[in-house]
């Protein structure tokens, strides 16, 4: 029990309290600017069998109270306390109160002096120990029901890392939200369990790290580093594809984290099984978990999107021109954005308030330009990559099943999006009869109505060609 | 204290040391400039705290001691007096200057009153030129802006490895890399943050200096010091505080690829910048568009107040035709700090960065970030 009434000789000190006592004493022996100049930011971090240290703000701080105070401030920590035989000084990390200041403030997005328009590099937000970048954060991200299954499979993960959802896997397509809901993940369990060992990197990153380690024999050592991590996030695992060697270090890494309870996160702009040239046992290691969707927003979850976006950058616009934009750019949120910034920077350099009319006018090359901006030579080029095939393949006279089917792919696209006749389809993979090209087109067109994997396959290439252009 | 100098070297010393003391504090003491005689040197020490500048003066010592006197009234009263040798004197506190037909007498303050200035271990330690330092640091220094917000990118990162040292700048708008060799190469790797100020100071003084420069490196403190054998030359050396924290991993920033790059006449660049700027208006916006057919580059700039304007320029071109805006007093910042005739300009599409680099010389590369369209 307390004993309330103890007597005062046997109190002991706190070591804030000594020191206020060492400060009220010392402030009438010195000047007023010698003593804001010398003991500010002071104060005692330890007193271990009578040895007192005292932390101080710099080196010349430590100079002038280790020669010209320390006997003074002895002499009256003795008289507080018998027991302290010695006092001495460091030159510590800022103060406690100030760190923590900074921190706060670090976490807080830097913002820029100049124009809004004014980029900025990203990667000084960046935190280097886990590569996350803290302007993407769960409040930011706007929730509807195109992306409420990854965003609550993500927040589950992130209140019990490892244990809940392992591995999660988000897919959805370009400009959709998949690289926000990683990071603010992250974060989030950066901010929840501040010991966990968080690290997000995208797999370009990865692989070149990888390699890199391969051509310098350290394979091993990156290994290390990676197995000691808690959190591993990986973005845009899709680039993995094809590339062997890095896929069987990435699946022992994976295996190693896995087997020990550590949370691995990823995300990609297709499904596993349709991620082509990827290994079957790392296949099946990506469908072991939780597998959420992205999918497009509606138009109520696309004006809700811009509105917070409104709202987070101070944007006043009217409704109708929400709608506008919401309505014209529907499977890209990033697109949607820069069309809202476009005309928030117009308005902000011209005074005026924009209405509908102008509005349309500014985004009108925005809006159509996507359609023009296909033509057969990106065509080509999107479905190549996708499927993971050198663009000549794609014109060879071959029946290889894995150039038909993304050749028929090509021809549907340029049928669909350019309206291409189909002579003129066929001429251009080797002087095909048309007749080639209308079959080719009527069978991706059934089969899309049929297997929804294809349709998925085709809206992602399509999405693709639009976000490229 | 009795010495006798030249007044030369007085001069010159107590002009580079005087400027540090004239940034207010609440603390008179260091108004002063601390004079110390001792051995066959006469040692002017002065410190703002954050930087701290002393130098050495080779001269005829009569009796060792020591006075601290206000260092610019000192410095004003030295350039007007025209002799080539200056006797000092102290007496109660005050310094006496004699010349054969002149005395004057300045009023001192207590020199126990002056900061004891803090030893820096001498153990770690590299070697550099000192022009190429000065050199170097003033090609980076204007870049940060005082920002209490981020306090590790106010200050100018210096990172020693594998024989190389290289100076970082940035405002998160652009950074600026030097790359110097080392006179001397180093074991270890070294890097630390330092105030801007103090780096101006380093420039100031050493771009007149010749020879070494050796810099020791503290967890705390970092030490600029001539390594002169000459004992006729003033042996001078500045420390300062460092920032603390953690510098970011600015290699991310540096783009590893381009969609075009152009080669292009700096001055006539410059000349045109400076003209769009005028039409730029608030947003100090400027278009540069690539036109590799016609191997020419097209500069933009309108705003409601001034008009229009519009430039080609003849380049050489490589990649891909493209549109991107850049603040122009940015870029002028950028190749101000260029030598060369020729600059080259590579550029990165959806709002990448712009990247500026000196024809014919690796060692610089200022890259900034665009004006969203």
């Amino acid at each position: 029990m307390p004993d309330i009434l103890a007597p005062e000789q046997t109190k002991e000190y706190s070591n804030e309290e000594l020191w206020q006592a060492v400060l009220a004493q010392i402030q009438f022996n010195v000047s007023r600017a010698n003593f804001a100049t010398w003991f500010r930011n002071t104060k005692i971090i330890s007193n271990r069998n009578g040895e007192i240290l005292v932390s101080v703000p710099s080196s010349f701080s430590q100079e002038w109270l280790s020669n010209k105070y320390q006997s003074a401030i002895l002499k009256i920590l003795r008289e507080l306390d018998r027991g302290i035989r010695l006092v001495e000084f460091t030159v510590g990390a800022a103060d406690e109160t100030a760190k923590k200041e900074n921190d706060s403030a670090r976490l807080a997005p830097f913002v820029p002096p100049a124009a809004e328009s004014q980029q900025q590099f990203q990667e000084l937000n960046v935190n280097q120990k886990t590569n996350l970048n803290n302007k993407y954060t769960f409040e930011s991200f706007v929730v509807g029901e195109f992306n409420e299954l990854a965003h609550a499979a993500s927040w589950a993960v992130a209140e019990a890392p490892g244990i809940t959802y392992n591995p999660l896997f988000v897919y959805g397509g370009v400009g959709l939200g998949k690289t926000h809901l990683l990071q603010a993940t992250g974060n989030r369990i950066s901010g929840l369990f501040p010991k966990l060992r968080v690290l997000y990197s995208n797999s370009e990153r990865l692989v070149s790290r990888i390699i890199e380690a391969i051509k310098n024999q350290t394979i091993s050592e990156l290994k290390n580093s990676l197995n000691k991590i808690d959190v591993l996030i990986v973005d845009d695992v899709q680039f993995l594809a094809g590339k062997d060697k890095t896929q069987e270090e990435f699946f022992h890494i994976f295996n190693t984290l896995f087997q020990n309870q550590k949370q691995i996160i990823l995300s990609s702009d297709r499904p596993p099984n349709a991620i082509p040239a990827l290994e079957d046992r790392l296949r099946s290691r990506f469908e072991g978990g939780m597998i959420a969707d992205i999918s497009f927003p509606t138009l109520e979850s696309r004006i809700a999107i811009l509105k917070a976006k409104c709202e987070q950058n101070e944007i006043s616009l009217a409704e109708d021109i929400l709608e506008h934009i919401a309505a014209n750019i529907q499977k890209n949120i990033r697109d949607m954005e820069g069309a809202l910034n476009r005309i928030a920077v117009l308005q902000k350099i011209n005074k005026t308030t924009i209405d509908l009319a102008g509005a349309k006018k500014l985004l009108h090359n925005s809006l159509v330009a996507p359609k023009k901006a296909t033509n057969f030579k990106k065509i080509i080029q999107a479905v190549a990559s996708f499927y993971d095939l050198n663009k000549e393949d794609m014109l060879l006279t071959t029946r290889r099943k894995e150039i038909v089917k993304p050749r028929q792919i090509a021809m549907y696209l340029l049928r669909q999006e350019l309206q291409e006749s189909f002579p003129s389809i066929g001429r251009r993979f080797q002087g095909k009869d048309h007749t080639t090209a209308i079959y080719a087109f009527e069978k991706i067109a059934k089969k899309i109505e049929e297997a929804p994997s294809l349709a998925t396959e085709v809206t992602l290439i399509t999405q693709r060609l639009s976000s490229e252009a | 204290m009795k010495a006798e100098i030249l007044k030369d070297l007085f001069k010159k010393a107590l002009t580079a040391s005087e400027k540090i003391t004239r940034k207010a504090s609440s603390l008179p003491a260091l108004q002063n400039v601390l004079i110390n005689a001792e051995g066959s040197f006469l040692e002017l020490t002065t410190t703002n705290l954050e930087t701290t500048v002393r130098w050495w003066i080779l001269a005829k010592i009569g009796k060792k001691g020591h006075v601290a006197v206000p260092a610019t009234f000192l410095a004003n009263v030295v350039s007007l007096i025209p002799v080539e040798k200056l006797e000092l004197q102290e007496e109660n506190q005050n310094l006496i200057i004699t010349t054969p037909d002149q005395k004057v007498q300045i009023q001192g303050q207590d020199p126990s009153e002056f900061p004891i200035i803090p030893k820096v271990s001498k153990n770690d330690s590299w070697k550099i030129d000192t022009l190429k330092l000065s050199q170097g640091l003033s090609q980076v220094v204007d870049v940060p802006s005082v920002s209490q917000i981020r306090p590790e990118i106010s200050g100018i990162y210096l990172f020693v490895k594998a024989g190389l040292l290289k100076i970082v700048a940035t405002d998160s708008f652009r950074l600026a890399e030097k790359t110097i060799k080392l006179s001397q190469e180093s074991p270890r790797e070294y890097s630390f943050i330092m105030p801007q100020a103090a780096a101006r100071e380093v420039i100031s003084i050493f771009s007149q200096e010749s020879g070494d420069i050796t810099v020791y490196c503290n967890p705390n403190q970092v030490l600029f010091e001539t390594a002169n054998q000459d004992a006729s030359q003033p042996q001078i050396n500045i420390m300062s505080r460092l920032i603390d924290g953690e510098y970011p991993n600015y290699q991310e920033i540096i783009p590893k690829k381009f969609v075009s790059r152009l080669v292009v006449n700096k001055e006539e660049l410059v000349s045109q910048i400076k003209k769009a700027g005028l039409f730029s208006g608030r947003t100090a916006e400027v278009q540069f568009s690539v036109l590799p057919k016609e191997g020419k580059l097209k500069l933009f700039s309108q705003s409601v107040e001034a008009g229009k304007n519009e430039a080609v320029l003849p380049c050489k071109t490589e990649g891909e035709a493209i549109n991107v805006s850049f603040n122009h007093k940015f870029l002028l910042d950028g190749l101000n700090n260029i030598k060369s005739s020729e600059v080259e300009l590579e550029l990165s599409e959806n709002d990448g960065p712009g990247v500026l680099k000196p024809v014919g010389d690796n060692s610089f590369i200022y890259i900034l970030m665009p004006v969203k369209q």
